[in-house]
């Protein structure tokens, strides 16, 4: 009987790539079953990829949010022009818009700042859940003392909707905490951008980015005190990003 | 000229070719984004009725975008041969279909000169992905560096051994773990984290002393700027392939900082150095749907009509390898795992047409409705088609640009599947070294890995 059994073509990793696999991240020295992937390597990607699918579809914790961010009447939560977390992903345009409602609200709000801080899902909920208070709980005590700081929620937005509620709000800078495209190796990993007298056409360009916020990635103080830098720079320059010829 | 088409009492009206050809275009989210897109099912089938009427005659005498002057449109009426044209010079859209089904490859490779982009996206929108797959099939183009790439009966591979910080230990270890699963004859091409001059020197070194270490009949390329790799060049770097993403209009390339005489430059200098030994096409193109459109480069045309007009750039050059980045630019151009599977068998298929090297990037990333499944599919498809080439990394995971491509494993498992083997040279070396059996099937490379290994760790000195 067990003469008749099919050969199993399962072939381990050989002792030189497992040595190896501290040099990298990279999904090295897997082994094979046949020539295809085992099945914990299959498991392994799958959840990754089931943790990242999670994140992108990840519900944005306004209430907490709210709580945790409270200093007055701020902040305030607006949304884009986005009505549906699948219009989100294929109109990239009106996530840059504020919606009618929210655009008008910001326009009769006698709120006034200097920094309008902006914290918006972006492509991950989680990581703004997850990074957004502590980061500006870090970030406070590194800003110059005399300057007003707003705060506003935004839901289903983009980068450049950040500068259209700063624009409404006439702040003169405006910080946009966002969710990044999670990936199979962080589903929270959160962004940074810092724009100088934001303006409706702001080219991508004229920002200053600061990504992969997150445990395990760039961390909390260390961002704070990259982006109170890179505000202060901007401040001295009268612009941010970079510059043109 | 407007075209209109009639079902019933509903008149349907197209204003321009341009129109007619968005209109037509299988539903995709970049059409939608960019307002072309058919506003109906009813409309999309009027349009393609409408199309399968127009006289391939009518894509010369009716300029795509008259009111722009561009380079490409310049290049792609230069390019047109009318004694090429001349078998197919009667035929209407819906007919030039039916002959690419019942025509040889040679018959069909004939005619590689006479059509446009234009023919070439028009066609393809009224052909089933069955369709895309057996007459691409039928279509071989074959080019040669150090490896012959297209040959029948082959699948190469790009070996794609990225690193977040380009860590030379970290990309050693990366390719070595592709050649254990034969990947890496259509060449170890790197992107690389930075534009500096001196990074894309470095890599481009170590990628040379890879080859040079374990006598690898492949060519190696790092995907910095064209203007990098000149630079380069200049500097005396083993550059191999000289890398560049094209798109199908001048604006659109002018976004990628590239125009054709930029392109020309960078052939030269790297056909001067006469690296290739079985052959010197030396060019490597990346391409997309959306590209153009991202930077509002695409005239009101759609963005696979847009992605043809780069092979039109592509085959003015001696190309080793192009492929399209079919799923990275993400769901706002190419939404779900059906619409990143129909452009990338678009892509290869109006590649082969105008006689480009077609391989395939069979890619998505995680805020696309796709996942391994749909690029198994589009995988196995793509191999019936005759692809050239595909793109691997270590457990499918690209860990430097964050998007999901194949696993080395998938083109080993591939090719066990469908019988195909690498690139000659390249197969030569895997079985010399026991990497592949007499079977042709991936062993796991336990002896080879012994001296291969020993010597791995150099490249971290």
């Amino acid at each position: 009987m067990s003469d008749d059994r099919p050969v199993l073509r399962r072939v381990l990793t050989a002792d030189v790539m497992t040595n190896l696999k501290r040099f990298t991240d990279a999904r090295i020295g897997l082994g094979q079953a046949g020539s295809g992937l085992p099945t914990q390597a299959v498991l392994r990607f799958s959840l990754d990829h089931a943790r990242a699918r999670d994140a992108i579809s990840s519900a944005f914790e306004v209430s907490a949010l709210s709580r945790a961010l409270k200093d007055g009447a701020w902040p305030l939560v607006v949304e884009s022009a986005v009505t549906s977390r699948e219009e989100y992903l294929t109109r990239p345009d009106l996530g840059r818009l504020l919606s009618g409602t929210s655009q008008t609200r910001l326009l009769q709000s006698a709120l006034r700042c200097d920094l309008c801080l902006v914290v918006a899902d972006g492509l991950s909920a989680l990581a703004v859940n997850r990074n957004a208070v502590p980061l500006i709980e870090a970030l406070r005590p590194c800003l110059p003392a005399g300057l007003t700081v707003g705060t506003v929620l935004l839901r289903n937005g983009r980068v450049a909707a950040g500068d259209r509620i700063a624009l409404a709000l006439k702040a003169q800078a405006v910080l946009t905490l966002i969710g990044e495209r999670p990936g199979l190796s962080a589903a929270d990993s959160l962004g940074a951008y810092v724009t100088w007298h934001p303006r409706a056409d702001t080219r991508d360009a004229e920002r200053y980015c600061v990504s992969n916020i997150r445990t395990g990635g760039m961390d909390i103080s260390a961002a704070a005190t990259l982006i109170a830098t890179l505000l202060e720079r901007s401040r001295l320059a009268g612009r941010s990003g970079v510059a043109l010829v | 000229m407007s075209y209109s088409h009639i079902f019933g009492t509903t008149r349907w009206h197209f204003e321009d070719l341009r129109m007619l050809l968005a209109r037509a275009a299988p539903h995709r989210s970049g059409d939608v984004l960019a307002g072309l897109a058919a506003r109906s099912a009813e409309e999309r089938i009027a349009a393609q009725y409408c199309l399968a009427d127009v006289p391939l005659k009518a894509f010369l005498a009716d300029a795509l975008m008259p009111e722009v002057a561009d380079e490409v449109s310049d290049l792609i009426a230069a390019q047109h041969a009318s004694d090429a044209f001349a078998p197919v010079a009667s035929l209407t859209v819906g007919a030039f279909r039916e002959w690419l089904l019942g025509a040889d490859g040679p018959a069909i490779a004939a005619v590689a000169w006479g059509l446009t982009p234009d023919m070439v996206a028009a066609v393809s929108k009224l052909m089933r992905n069955a369709d895309l797959i057996s007459v691409a099939r039928k279509i071989n183009v074959v080019r040669a560096f150090r490896t012959t790439v297209g040959l029948p009966g082959t699948i190469a591979a790009r070996n794609q051994p990225n690193h977040p910080t380009d860590d030379p230990l970290g990309i050693a270890i990366s390719a070595v773990d592709g050649l254990i699963y034969g990947s890496g004859d259509a060449v170890i091409g790197v992107n690389p984290a930075t534009d500096s001059v001196s990074d894309y020197i470095r890599t481009t070194r170590l990628l040379d002393e890879l080859r040079l270490t374990y006598d690898l009949p492949v060519q190696s390329c790092v995907l910095g700027h064209v203007t990098t790799a000149i630079e380069a060049i200049n500097l005396g770097a083993p550059v191999d392939l000289v890398f560049q993403s094209i798109a199908g209009s001048q604006s659109a390339n002018a976004g990628f900082g590239v125009s054709l005489s930029i392109l020309r430059e960078a052939q030269d200098a790297a056909r001067a150095l006469g690296r290739g030994t079985v052959g010197q096409d030396a060019m490597y193109f990346e391409t997309g749907q959306g590209a153009a459109l991202s930077s509002n480069g695409h005239h009101g045309v759609d963005q696979q009509t847009m992605e043809v007009r780069a092979y039109a750039v592509a085959r003015a050059f001696d190309c080793l390898l192009v492929n399209t980045v079919v799923g990275f630019i993400g769901p706002e151009y190419l939404y779900d795992g059906k619409q990143i599977i129909r452009a990338g068998l678009e892509d290869h298929f109006c590649g082969k047409l105008l006689g480009v090297p077609m391989g395939c990037d069979v890619c998505y990333t995680n805020h696309a409705e796709a996942d391994q499944n749909d690029m198994d599919l589009l995988l196995h498809s793509l191999a019936n088609a005759g692809v050239n080439f595909v793109i691997t990394v270590p457990g499918a995971d690209d860990v430097m640009l964050n998007y999901q491509s194949l696993a080395h494993h998938d083109l080993a498992q591939l090719r066990e599947t469908l019988g195909l083997t690498p690139a000659p040279e390249f197969a030569a070396w895997l079985a010399q070294h026991d990497i592949l059996d007499r079977a042709g099937r991936v062993t796991g490379a336990q002896t080879w890995l012994q001296g291969a290994g020993a010597k791995l760790l150099e490249f971290g000195a």
